[in-house]
């Protein structure tokens, strides 16, 4: 039973562990991904202006604005919004694992501008890594975090499973057990001295 | 005994000493993630780690550092030399118009200095609660920008924990295409997982 909790956790969530993997290494060695120390956003590109008519006033709140909008626009999802109505002027950050939109409204204009964001693998590996938590109105929003937390679970169902499978192995108790301090002692001493 | 070494030996030994290796990699990165994913239950509810940072020393201080664009690194060693601290691992950004944060990633202690570039005056800052801070820092802490040797050899374990991730996936699916049992959960326990994954990549 724990062999098949063990293996079939691992089947399910193989995409996932594939894309921790090399968006950790994108971070890690950003100088030879992206030729500087800093990750390159791609570019956002406009794709339509929309007649957009609204009778938003100033102390509206901003955030129910933006959810109108993005009604408006059949684009709703995971979002941010920055500025503010007194300024006369929202941008609304429609955050996609592909593409995300970026749709600006300004007081005054009849219309509104939608861009969308370039592809690039790196940058979305990153994004897709950093996403996490239940902090925003919408279900897939919270099924991605569901799953972030299966995964937190499976890897310490891995770790205990593993050790369990490992200990009913005499064969390999005594260089599996080196193999353990040698990483448990390599550990206590880096996170002791740096 | 040479018959022993077949490729299937070597697979589940492969697949078993890298996890035992990497054993405290692994729950470290487990327990941290839950820090991340539900930072609303920590502090208060606030999300913020650590807790605040206070004050604990300032002084005038000018040093030459460009309106814009990257600060240069030996700029941030005068920085860091002024305020009377060694430290090999270190980064600094621009934390606003007139302000330089450097960062000092340390896991026993939390600081930070701060620049007023107008002002021309260096703030050393302390966080005392940093509970969450540390399990952040063990989970965010990486890369090879640090003149470190052992700042490098965390760097080289956590490309070595992200090598054993890849090879968990490939070593692991060897194993269960033996098991002819396993063969059609296995199967459809992988398509769900791709399908999940992807649905989540058109529709997130």
């Amino acid at each position: 039973m724990i062999r098949k909790i063990h293996l079939l956790l691992g089947m399910f969530l193989t995409p996932w562990v594939v894309m921790y993997a090399l968006s950790t290494m994108v971070m890690q060695h950003r100088e030879l991904v992206y030729g500087q120390k800093q990750r390159i956003n791609p570019e956002f590109k406009v794709v339509r202006e929309e007649p957009y008519q609204a009778s938003f006033k100033t102390g509206d709140d901003r955030e129910a604005v933006a959810l109108q909008i993005l009604k408006d626009l059949d684009l709703e999802g995971a979002h941010s919004v920055r500025g503010n109505l007194e300024q006369g002027k929202l941008e609304i950050n429609r955050n996609r694992a592909i593409g995300s939109y970026r749709i600006t409204w300004e007081a005054g204009s009849d219309t509104v501008k939608v861009e969308q964001q370039e592809f690039g693998l790196a940058f979305f590996l990153e994004i897709l890594h950093r996403r996490s938590k239940f902090n925003q109105p919408y279900w897939m929003n919270d099924a991605w975090a569901v799953i972030v937390d299966l995964f937190i679970v499976a890897v310490l169902g891995w770790a205990f499973t593993g050790l369990w499978m490992w200990w009913g192995m005499k064969s390999t108790r005594k260089l599996g057990g080196v193999v353990m301090a040698g990483g448990i002692l390599l550990f206590t001493y880096l996170v002791m001295t740096i | 005994m040479a018959g022993k070494y077949t490729f299937q030996y070597i697979n589940r030994r492969m697949h078993l000493y890298l996890g035992m290796f990497c054993l405290p990699w692994f729950i470290m990165y487990g327990i941290s993630s839950l820090a991340f994913n539900h930072n609303n239950l920590f502090n208060n509810g606030s999300g913020q780690p650590g807790g605040e940072w206070a004050e604990v020393q300032s002084w005038p201080f000018k040093v030459d550092i460009p309106e814009s664009g990257e600060i240069p690194e030996e700029a941030t060693r005068e920085l860091i030399r002024a305020a009377g601290l060694e430290a090999k691992a270190f980064g600094a950004y621009r934390a606003g118009e007139n302000k330089i944060n450097i960062y000092l990633p340390n896991f026993r202690k939390m600081t930070q200095l701060n620049y007023w570039t107008t002002e021309e005056r260096l703030v050393l800052l302390e966080r005392k609660k940093f509970t969450q801070q540390f399990i952040g820092g063990l989970h965010a802490r990486g890369g090879y920008q640090h003149d470190s040797f052992l700042d490098d050899t965390w760097a080289f374990v956590v490309d070595v924990v992200c090598v054993a991730f890849l090879l968990w996936v490939t070593t692991g699916m060897i194993m269960w295409w033996r098991v002819p049992a396993m063969r059609g959960w296995g199967t459809l326990a992988l398509v769900a997982g791709i399908l999940s994954f992807g649905s989540f990549m058109v529709f997130l």
